[in-house]
């Protein structure tokens, strides 16, 4: 006992700057920094990454038309983006009718305070006039691997920027059997 | 509480006890860096800042006790103590780490990495010029002060140390319209095998741009490989030289000769000059304090 007592002083100060240090400065000293995401988070940003890709299929099939914009698990400014995509075609009378025909997915890791999905995509589309809805080109395809960058907000996993990312196309992709 | 008692708890923190209690969880944090970012206690934070204040207050009861009581030896330590702890209250809240890329005549207004602490401020950095020809060196002007650094040396002005990058090509990107509309025009920085992009205007487009080949001696890329990239859609890619044009969707595309831009890390961090007098008071603690222990003995011996 007597040897716990001129420690006493130094320990409760350690104690107390470590609870400072945990509840006003945020230190977390036993977070996991190693980047692992449970296969459940995993889940959950393909699906908000596959929701993205419903809601801008559904933008572009209707010309623009905004019904779905707060089911869009998007920030403002990609939304922007996108509209500024369909303000584009519409100001040259136009339409473009995208389907996504698969999506595999590659990877999905952290990346700092935000995480990454990569995935390749396959997509048919054609050009319509928007007056008549009439064809203006050939049903064309692409097969394109996209980087998306997604942050928890307000309880889901909404995506904050995507951009080209080389991949290979995976085996198996559109085989048919003969 | 009564003046006696504020007195007594005054005297309390000036203690070793007291000294020791504060000092051991600043220690301790300064040990956590080697744990690597992430898990180190932020120095810059509020438990630190705290903890270094009380302790600066300990330190100063403790000095003022000592004079008081005509302990010269300690008096001494303890200043010296808090020469070191303000050396390091600067070195922890005022520091920057940064990268930016300049073309020639810029100044730097964003940053493209930044790193800083409680007051740590950005240097103002302007580059001045690049030269090609001869001995590769950069004229940069930080915090009004111009100097000549050489191409990926370190070079130091004043508490900022720099380092200029390679010199790499820019180009003029101009978007018009097919009637000769501008549209909106921008400066690409580049760098050789890397792809990046650019947006012009209010326009949906990406332009996906690669320099190949190696720049000219005066900076301007060999080629380009484009790409014209609208959502999910590839309208165009192809590969093109400067002073050529592209055509898409009722809009033209031409990459006009631009200057040269590079890469500069800047890094700020207050010079060590309080660590001067605390070594000196130290030293002086000590010696003092032989002193008095040499005049101890030969008192003693005397007395015999």
């Amino acid at each position: 006992m007597s040897i716990l007592v001129p420690l006493a002083v130094p320990m409760a100060s350690v104690l107390a700057f470590a609870m400072t240090a945990v509840f006003v400065d945020g230190w977390r000293p036993m977070r996991d920094v190693s980047g692992a995401l449970s296969d459940g988070e995993k889940r959950e940003i393909a699906s908000s990454v596959a929701t993205l890709n419903q809601v801008y299929q559904d933008f572009f099939a209707s010309g623009g038309r905004p019904d779905q914009i707060n089911a869009c698990p998007a920030t403002a400014s990609v939304k922007h983006f996108i509209f500024r995509d369909l303000g584009f075609l519409r100001n040259n009378g136009l339409a473009l009718v995208q389907d996504l025909a698969e999506a595999h997915v590659v990877d999905v890791r952290r990346s700092g305070a935000d995480v990454e999905l990569v995935q390749y995509e396959t997509w048919n589309y054609v050009y319509q006039r928007l007056s008549d809805r009439q064809p203006v080109s050939q049903l064309s395809g692409l097969g394109q691997g996209f980087r998306y960058t997604l942050r928890r907000q307000d309880g889901r996993w909404t995506v904050v920027a995507w951009d080209l990312d080389e991949v290979p196309e995976p085996d198996g992709i559109g085989e048919v059997a003969w | 509480m009564t003046g006696r008692t504020a007195l007594s708890w005054l005297g309390a923190l000036g203690s070793r006890r007291a000294i020791g209690g504060l000092a051991l969880p600043l220690g301790l944090s300064v040990l956590s860096l080697t744990a690597g970012e992430g898990r180190a206690v932020p120095l810059d934070g509020v438990a630190a800042r705290i903890w270094a204040g009380a302790l600066a207050l300990a330190l100063t009861v403790a000095a003022v006790r000592a004079v008081a009581d005509r302990r010269g030896a300690r008096a001494l330590a303890c200043a010296a103590a808090l020469f070191a702890l303000a050396q390091a209250a600067l070195l922890a809240g005022n520091r920057f780490d940064g990268t930016i890329e300049l073309g020639e005549g810029e100044q730097a207004t964003a940053w493209r990495t930044a790193r800083t602490t409680l007051w740590g401020l950005p240097p103002r950095v302007e580059l001045v010029e690049l030269s090609g020809d001869g001995e590769p060196v950069a004229r940069v002007r930080v915090d009004g002060r111009e100097v000549t650094a050489r191409i990926g040396s370190e070079i130091r002005v004043s508490d900022t140390s720099l380092r200029v990058g390679e010199p790499l090509p820019v180009v003029g990107a101009e978007v018009s319209s097919r009637t000769g509309r501008d549209v909106d025009a921008v400066l690409v920085k580049l760098t050789p095998g890397v792809r990046t992009y650019f947006q012009v205007g209010l326009l949906p487009h990406r332009f996906y741009v690669t320099s190949l080949g190696r720049p000219d001696e005066r900076g301007r890329p060999e080629r380009l490989h484009v790409r014209v990239q609208r959502g999910k859609v590839n309208v165009l890619e192809r590969d093109l030289r400067v002073g050529e044009q592209l055509s898409f969707e009722g809009l033209i595309l031409s990459f006009v000769d631009a200057t040269r831009w590079a890469r500069i890390d800047a890094r700020r961090a207050p010079r060590p000059w309080l660590l001067l007098p605390a070594a000196v008071l130290a030293a002086a603690s000590a010696g003092w304090s032989f002193a008095v222990q040499l005049l101890r003995g030969w008192t003693a011996n005397r007395g015999r």
